[in-house]
């Protein structure tokens, strides 16, 4: 499903909702769509993953370089409404402490996730 | 080791399966000794395994049948190790030497029924030693339902430092996604085969903006794994994207040194890995610091390995520049023999073409004694071989020596690319394995001995080899004790070889170490006594037309120089004559030709003054009493170089440079001194080659004499 990138300028920096598939056909293409996001130094950058349906090394590498880049231009990426599909995947890969995010887990997700490591609960 | 006679059809191709087996067992011996100081890389270990495989695979031809059985089994365990079913323990180098030498023995000694008893039972010792590692991995074949008692705490596996889960690093290639793979598919399903006790993604390779292409793979994967399943199970989860990746699994169990194997294969630095793999809980305190000083004397070696790559790629170019033709050596002595005598040839013809004045012919004439100075080159480097073939034996006969001796030595070789001709290597083999062994026993002192003067606990012997102005030079330095030159001179006196005071200069009383029979050694060893056995050191050296020399300082170590010639056949010389006698000089050890009067010189002593300094001369015409027929000519001066000193020999005519066949003195001649061979000029003429060390040991040998 082709990615969605919705936007708006606030006072803090930007809003954004990824939606769709953030997987190896697409990721170009998120690409492109950041290099034309103008970030200032020192604003922040919320996005909202609530609209991620599927999610594959490609794109978590992508959420990773993200966070990377944030760090390099000096502003601050944070992630937030983590749907189903990312989270099993920052499960899977002990991501949640490396965001630094908080993540709200829905009771109907909590069987589905064990958090056994990358939390520093593990 | 003597090779058995085999009936005549065979011999040929036995030659050849002895020579190879030699080859690659040498290759062995050199990989498992490096072995004990570095874990081996996946190059080692293939070429460990493909040397057994080959020697199993020809000595079947012969039905060399225990041959065959034992390389069956090092073999079995070199595959699991090289194909990491079993983790690599250092352990192991001591027992694959000891097959080594076994295979040495059984390669040289089949048919079976030529074995000894007492050594088909130390094969099956040997064999025995492989078994627990061989264990180890028939357990992993186990299925997964009977292996749970016994992989993780298997016995043979070091104690504590050691990790307790499978070790997964999965680095997946840059071009993955492209073709058509994910890595996180790869990872879900491993959860099916046990439980991921520790997930960490390595991003550590995830470049900046300008570099990131988001259709190539950056990630990297460090699992720690739970699982009751076998290895190959494990690795069958990969299966698919395991040759588009970098993946390496250590089965619960390997200690630090397989972690720190694994490090070095592993992109990031070292101390990251640590880090992440004690995050992961698969080093605790304990064992993160066991790894980490398993690092520190890799950095400390640092230099000695860039050395070593400085000298490697070298190697490795030639290894790699066409195909190698194996040519018995004795096909290329005659061919060297030929053209000897093609030069001696072309130099006659030469003669009688510049008598004529038919200029073509003289062009011609040109023309074929460049191309056979060319051919000649060419087949003398035939002949040269790399002498770090025959440094590397010595790794094991120090370390063997080490061990007998309770001594921690190192052997330092450098200039192993140096080259020398093939006859002078063989030749060298006795005279180096003796004095390595005299600097083992005598020169270096034990751990203790050594802590007690502020030394490093291991001594050091280093073995170096140069070319300097056509000698091969070979050093063999010992950090340890130095010769005492009060005893020395000691014992020389109670040996009633000397009279008198010790000479100011050590060197002068280090020659009396090559006295037949004389040693200072208060007790002699297994090994060795110092001086015992030098006099024939000093015989071989002397043999190969080379010099020794000792130098000496208390507790600093000693240096035992050898000088060689490059090779054996041809040499560049200087022709003169004194009355009707020709003599050739060695050219490299020409420097200069002057005028010599008796006035210019100090006739009483021997004495030659040249710019400001005096040189010691002899004159040819008193060692070498000429016919009274041949009238004294104008006398020259050559002056040569011996070693750092010059020396000045006074002859009649001076004919230049020549090259000139040396052909060997034959037996008579064997006690002629001053004298290494002769030559045949082109018109016939025999040539004496003088033999300059000995030339001028012996006039100062004689001139003492006179002086007592």
């Amino acid at each position: 499903m082709d990615p969605v990138l919705k936007f708006r300028e606030v006072e803090s920096g930007i809003e954004s909702a990824w939606e769709g598939y953030l997987t190896i056909p697409y990721v170009s293409q998120w690409k492109e769509k950041l290099i034309q996001i103008k970030t200032k130094p020192g604003s922040s950058w919320n996005v909202d993953l609530s609209g991620i349906q599927r999610i594959d090394t490609a794109g978590i590498q992508f959420l990773l370089f993200l966070k990377k880049y944030s760090s390099d231009k000096n502003f601050e990426l944070k992630l937030h409404n983590h749907s189903l599909p990312v989270l099993k995947i920052f499960d899977l890969l002990g991501l949640v402490n490396h965001f630094g995010d908080k993540v709200k887990i829905k009771k109907e997700y909590a069987n589905e996730l064990t958090f056994a490591y990358g939390t520093k609960k593990g | 080791m003597e090779r058995k006679k085999v009936n005549m059809d065979l011999s040929e191709v036995i030659d050849a399966y002895f020579n190879e087996s030699d080859e690659l067992l040498r290759d062995m011996e050199s990989i498992l000794l490096r072995m004990e100081k570095e874990t081996p890389d996946s190059d080692s270990l293939n070429a460990l395994f493909r040397a057994v495989h080959t020697i199993k695979g020809t000595s079947g031809m012969f039905s060399f049948e225990e041959t065959v059985k034992f390389t069956h089994i090092v073999e079995n365990l070199l595959d699991d190790l090289r194909e990491f079913k079993i983790p690599f323990h250092k352990q192991l180098t001591e027992i694959l030497l000891n097959a080594k030498d076994h295979l040495e023995y059984l390669v040289h000694t089949e048919p079976k029924s030529e074995i000894t008893k007492d050594r088909l039972e130390s094969g099956k010792a040997i064999l025995d030693s492989l078994s627990p590692y061989l264990k180890k991995v028939s357990t992993a074949e186990k299925p997964a339902s009977e292996e749970k008692s016994e992989t993780i705490e298997s016995k043979h596996i070091p104690d504590k430092d050691t990790i307790p889960y499978f070790l997964i690093s999965f680095r997946p290639n840059k071009n993955v996604f492209g073709h058509g793979l994910d890595p996180i598919s790869f990872l879900t399903y491993l959860r099916k085969l046990g439980e991921i006790k520790f997930l960490k993604t390595i991003t550590a390779e995830l470049p900046a903006i300008e570099n990131y292409n988001p259709e190539e793979s950056f990630l990297g994967f460090e699992i720690s794994f739970q699982s009751e399943s076998s290895l190959e199970k494990i690795q069958k989860v990969f299966e698919f994207i395991e040759s588009d990746s970098f993946l390496h699994i250590l089965p619960p169990g390997a200690n630090t040194e397989d972690i720190s194997y694994l490090a070095g294969q592993l992109p990031e630095e070292e101390i990251f890995l640590g880090n992440v793999w004690k995050e992961m809980g698969i080093l605790n305190e304990e064992t993160l610091v066991s790894y980490l000083n398993h690092l520190k004397p890799e950095s400390q070696n640092d230099s000695q390995t860039k050395k070593e790559q400085e000298i490697l790629p070298n190697q490795k170019e030639i290894q790699t520049q066409g195909t190698i033709l194996k040519v018995d050596s004795k096909r290329v002595d005659l061919l060297i023999n030929r053209v000897g005598e093609l030069v001696v040839s072309a130099a006659n013809l030469n003669q009688l073409v510049s008598n004529t004045d038919d200029s073509n012919l003289q062009e011609s004439s040109f023309l074929v004694s460049r191309l056979l100075n060319e051919v000649r080159e060419i087949s003398l480097k035939l002949r040269m071989i790399q002498i770090g073939d025959i440094f590397q034996k010595y790794q094991r006969n120090v370390r063997d020596l080490g061990k007998e001796l309770k001594k921690e030595i190192n052997l330092h070789i450098v200039g192993k690319e140096t080259e020398l001709d093939r006859n002078i290597v063989d030749k060298l083999g006795d005279p180096l394995v003796h004095i390595i062994r005299n600097a083992c026993d005598h020169g270096l002192e034990t751990p203790e001995e050594r802590i007690g003067q502020g030394k490093e606990r291991a001594g050091n012997i280093w073995l170096n080899a140069y070319h300097d102005t056509g000698s091969v030079v070979i050093e063999i330095k010992d950090d340890g004790k130095g010769i005492q030159s009060d005893i020395v001179w000691k014992k020389a006196l109670e040996k009633k070889l000397v009279t008198g005071n010790k000479p100011d200069n050590n060197e002068e009383v280090y020659k009396l170490l090559f006295h037949p029979g004389f040693s200072t050694a208060t007790s002699i060893t297994n090994v060795s006594g110092r001086g015992v056995g030098l006099d024939v050191v000093q015989k071989g050296i002397e043999a190969l037309r080379g010099t020794i020399h000792i130098q000496s300082s208390p507790n600093k170590g000693s240096v035992f120089t050898i000088r060689l010639p490059l090779t054996l056949a041809i040499i560049e010389g200087f022709l003169v004559s004194v009355g009707s006698s020709l003599y050739i000089i060695p050219m490299e050890m020409v420097l200069e030709c002057l005028d010599f009067t008796e006035e210019n010189s100090d006739t009483k002593n021997n004495y030659f003054p040249l710019r400001g300094s005096l040189i010691p001369y002899i004159k040819m015409r008193d060692i070498f009493p000429q016919n009274a027929d041949y009238e004294k000519k104008r006398e020259n001066i050559v002056i040569v170089r011996m070693g750092e000193n010059k020396a000045g020999l006074v002859v009649e005519q001076l004919f230049g440079e020549f090259q000139t066949v040396i052909k060997p003195m034959g037996n008579v001649f064997h006690n002629v001194k001053g004298v290494s061979g002769s030559s045949i000029l082109a018109d016939g003429k025999v040539a004496l080659i003088l033999d300059l060390p000995s030339l001028f040991e012996r006039t100062v040998y004689l001139e003492k004499i006179r002086a007592f």
